[in-house]
């Protein structure tokens, strides 16, 4: 096997472990994440509590894997959006090309030159925290990355001689746009999703880390690492550890199958958007 | 002055986690909070005021370790038999730390420039009933007052520093000071440095009329949070750190045989549930009582604090005279009755939401709304929303009568059972979100009569014990209506860890930090 397909397939054990659990969290998660379930408060991890409990005595390890829950949703909805609407876009603007393309690049790129995080942060703050301000902030600050590609893409693909032929026969712009450029951009198009799911997922834990997330007792891992840091020098090194650990996996995964994909569907390319 | 400054060169550049080589006659103090503005009459926060409550003093002061009210400034004072002249005797022979002497003049001076600039940040509301302040010779005041009230003396003591006496010398008569040494008051110490978030440093006045500061100088260090605090109190920078600790750092602190921790019984931090009194459905008496009945205050002071904090039962903690424990312990029985009375059952829950504001009250904030939410839905018959917002917008929202439940602090402007009954229910309803002089329900309505009743009662007389059994009953009165449900007394802010080696530290419930107690 060689790299890539390595990379791949482990990716998709990671995000295949992390979806399934996720979405069957109360089957196997042991306890209520909400609930105090024992009279030892920050008790260390064994002996039935794998992760150990946190302060108001819940399971943390039932919190790490209900925790997942808000990331996903979050970046499930927020990738959907800015995928449709960045692609969308992009399709239009290369394919127009003319003053449509050049408006529509500026403003691609203003969105783009910020770091994604603090214009994430700006707009939630302005927004207030809640869990559809936080799927409409992070799918904002990623339409420019399907942008970027879907217009590429577009680009290269009206100037071949199957549109040209297509125009040349009468074809209408939407007929050129449905039949001819989005089925043959979609292939790099459906790499950025991943890293962007990645990304989305950080992001999300940014933002709940800094209290624009669901108000507790809502487990979620970006929430809980800031719950838990506070209790790091004390020697509670359990309550940050875990969220921390799946984060980075969890991020890591995505990653690791969109390269795998990006290295499979186009070879000669090499990662171009994150 | 040269030392002064080698001295704060030598604090700054020492490394960090050895301990400071400081001479025997120096105090170190470090801190998280901030000073603000350092005009008396334009500031109204914890650190500001300490600044001014070590450098100025007022007409009168209280005893160490208590709140009797003692002769400072003023060595005696007459009361008319209406109670609305209060004539002083004061102290001959101060000196202001300008070198200018004290007298009647400057009492006049520091009064009348309070109410003329009427600072914007300043706590001029709590002298507001001063009608005039005359001089009636070099070392005899008369104040008339608006109203008689028997919290006066209270209210122009040390701890307010609206009625701190200044130099009319040094203070600008029509302007609010700026930088550090705009003001002077008369000891014990000097403020000769202050970088702002860094450091101040207070010298010992040599002109002093009292007992000399057990310390020559006291440098204190401000530190941006609770964990660098304990970090400076661990390695020894710091001689003694005050406001605040996390609860974990005073246990772990705690456990060091280096160091000493003090704690305040009767620190009268108070925090407390507040109901928008005609916003449905705590226009019900039985709902409000039904959460009193449902708080678990022992899961809050063990879960979110560790153990450190203290449940409340009054709005009045104890520690100030006339407080009685007025709440009922929890009961869910009870809770579960009064709410199925109020129509509610297991199929039809009363849906509640809860405000808190983590921006203000800090991390534990939302634990303990956490806990609350929890307990309140143990009754099985209440389901309960959390929601927080960012301090500002929160006391906008509930100065507007947006919340109809939120969890609220306080900490006393002056040392009487009258400032932690009338604020809410008679002085400003709206202003702290009970609205109860808007109440709509026959009930509440009695509730709010009685309340003034009570507590103008109360006020209008100076007798102390006549005083104490009204405000008995106004807390009695509270724990019936529930317009206000007291959770925890907030000590953590209150502990004091030191080194070992220092002595001279006192707390009691007026919440003044004398740091020319300190010795080591």
């Amino acid at each position: 096997m060689r790299g890539p397909r390595i990379l791949l397939y482990t990716g998709l054990a990671v995000v295949g472990l992390f979806v399934l659990v996720t979405i069957f969290a109360p089957a196997v998660a042991p306890h209520d994440p909400t609930q105090s379930i024992t009279n030892e408060r920050l008790r260390p991890p064994g002996g039935g509590f794998l992760m150990g409990t946190d302060q108001l005595r819940r399971d943390v390890f039932s919190r790490v894997i209900f925790g997942g829950r808000i990331p996903l949703l979050v970046a499930i909805f927020s990738c959907a959006t800015s995928l449709t609407l960045g692609t969308t876009l992009g399709w239009l603007s290369g394919f127009s090309g003319g003053w449509v393309d050049r408006g529509l690049s500026l403003v691609m790129d203003a969105i783009y030159s910020f770091p994604a995080l603090v214009l994430a942060i700006a707009i939630v703050a302005m927004l207030g925290p809640g869990l559809a301000n936080m799927i409409a902030a992070i799918a904002f600050v990623y339409v420019p990355a399907y942008f970027r590609v879907s217009r590429g893409q577009a680009l290269v693909v009206r100037e071949q001689e199957f549109v040209e032929a297509a125009r040349a026969m009468g074809g209408s712009t939407l007929r050129l746009l449905v039949r001819h450029i989005a089925p043959n951009t979609l292939s790099a198009v459906m790499t950025v999703p991943s890293f962007n799911i990645a990304d989305a997922i950080l992001t999300e834990a940014a933002l709940s880390f800094l209290g624009f997330g669901l108000p507790p007792p809502t487990p979620d891992w970006g929430f809980d690492i800031q719950n838990g840091q506070r209790f790091l020098q004390s020697g509670f090194w359990w309550l940050i550890t875990f969220p921390g650990l799946v984060i980075v996996t969890v991020s890591l995964g995505f990653g690791m199958v969109g390269e795998g994909l990006n290295d499979l569907l186009n070879p000669r390319r090499r990662r171009s958007v994150g | 002055m040269i030392v002064a400054l080698a001295v704060a060169a030598l604090a700054l550049f020492l490394p960090t986690g050895l301990p400071a080589a400081m001479p025997r006659d120096t105090i170190v103090l470090g801190t998280t909070d901030k000073i603000t503005t350092l005009d008396p009459a334009n500031s109204y926060d914890y650190w500001t005021w300490h600044v001014f409550q070590n450098t100025t003093e007022a007409l009168v002061a209280f005893k160490p370790g208590t709140t009797d009210i003692v002769p400072s400034l003023a060595t005696s004072w007459t009361v008319s038999s209406d109670g609305k002249q209060y004539t002083f005797t004061l102290r001959k022979s101060v000196t202001f730390t300008d070198g200018t002497p004290f007298n009647a003049q400057a009492v006049k001076f520091s009064f009348d420039r309070a109410f003329k600039l009427k600072g914007p940040e300043g706590a001029l509301g709590l002298i507001e009933n001063i009608k005039s302040v005359d001089a009636m010779g070099a070392d005899t005041v008369k104040i008339t007052l608006k109203d008689g009230d028997a919290t006066f003396l209270s209210r122009i003591s040390e701890s307010i520093s609206i009625s701190a006496i200044v130099s009319p010398k040094t203070t600008p008569a029509n302007a609010f000071a700026k930088g550090f040494n705009q003001y002077a008051g008369t000891g014990p110490y000097k403020l000769t440095q202050y970088t702002p978030g860094q450091r101040t440093v207070y010298e010992a006045y040599a002109g002093y009329w009292g007992p000399k500061p057990k310390s020559r100088r006291v440098i204190t260090q401000f530190y941006a949070d609770a964990a660098a605090l304990g970090a400076a109190v661990e390695s020894g920078q710091v001689d003694v750190g005050y406001r605040s600790f996390s609860p974990e750092d005073i246990k772990r602190l705690s456990k060091s045989d280096k160091l000493q921790v003090t704690k305040s019984a009767q620190f009268p931090s108070v925090r407390y549930i507040v109901f928008n009194v005609p916003t449905a459905p705590f226009d019900n008496v039985k709902i409000r009582r039904a959460v009193s009945y449902a708080v678990n205050r022992d899961r809050i002071v063990a879960d979110v604090f560790g153990g450190l904090n203290q449940p409340l039962y009054s709005m009045v903690p104890p520690g100030m005279w006339s407080h009685i424990d007025a709440f009922p312990k929890r009961d869910l029985a009870k809770s579960k009755s009064l709410l199925s009375e109020a129509g509610y059952s297991a199929g039809s829950k009363l849906a509640l939401t809860l405000w808190f504001s983590p921006s203000h009250y800090g991390s534990t904030e939302a634990d303990a709304a956490a806990v609350v939410k929890s307990s309140l839905e143990e009754t099985g018959l209440v389901s309960v929303e959390v929601k927080s917002s960012e301090w500002g917008d929160y006391t906008k929202a509930f100065a507007a009568g947006q919340f109809g439940m939120f969890l609220l602090g306080w900490f006393p402007d002056f040392v009487d059972p009258d400032n932690f009954l009338a604020p809410w229910l008679t002085e400003s309803p709206q202003g702290l979100g009970t609205y109860l002089n808007k109440a709509t329900s026959a009930v509440d309505k009695q509730f709010y009569a009685d309340f003034q009743k009570l507590l103008g009662g109360a006020k209008s007389t100076a007798d102390q014990n006549v005083r104490a059994v009204s405000y008995k009953q106004a807390q009695q009165k509270l724990a019936d209506s529930a317009i206000l449900v007291p959770l925890w007394q907030n000590l953590a802010q209150s502990y004091v860890i030191a080194q070992k080696n220092v002595k001279g530290i006192t707390l009691d419930a007026t919440t003044i930090f004398r740091t020319y107690l300190l010795s080591k």
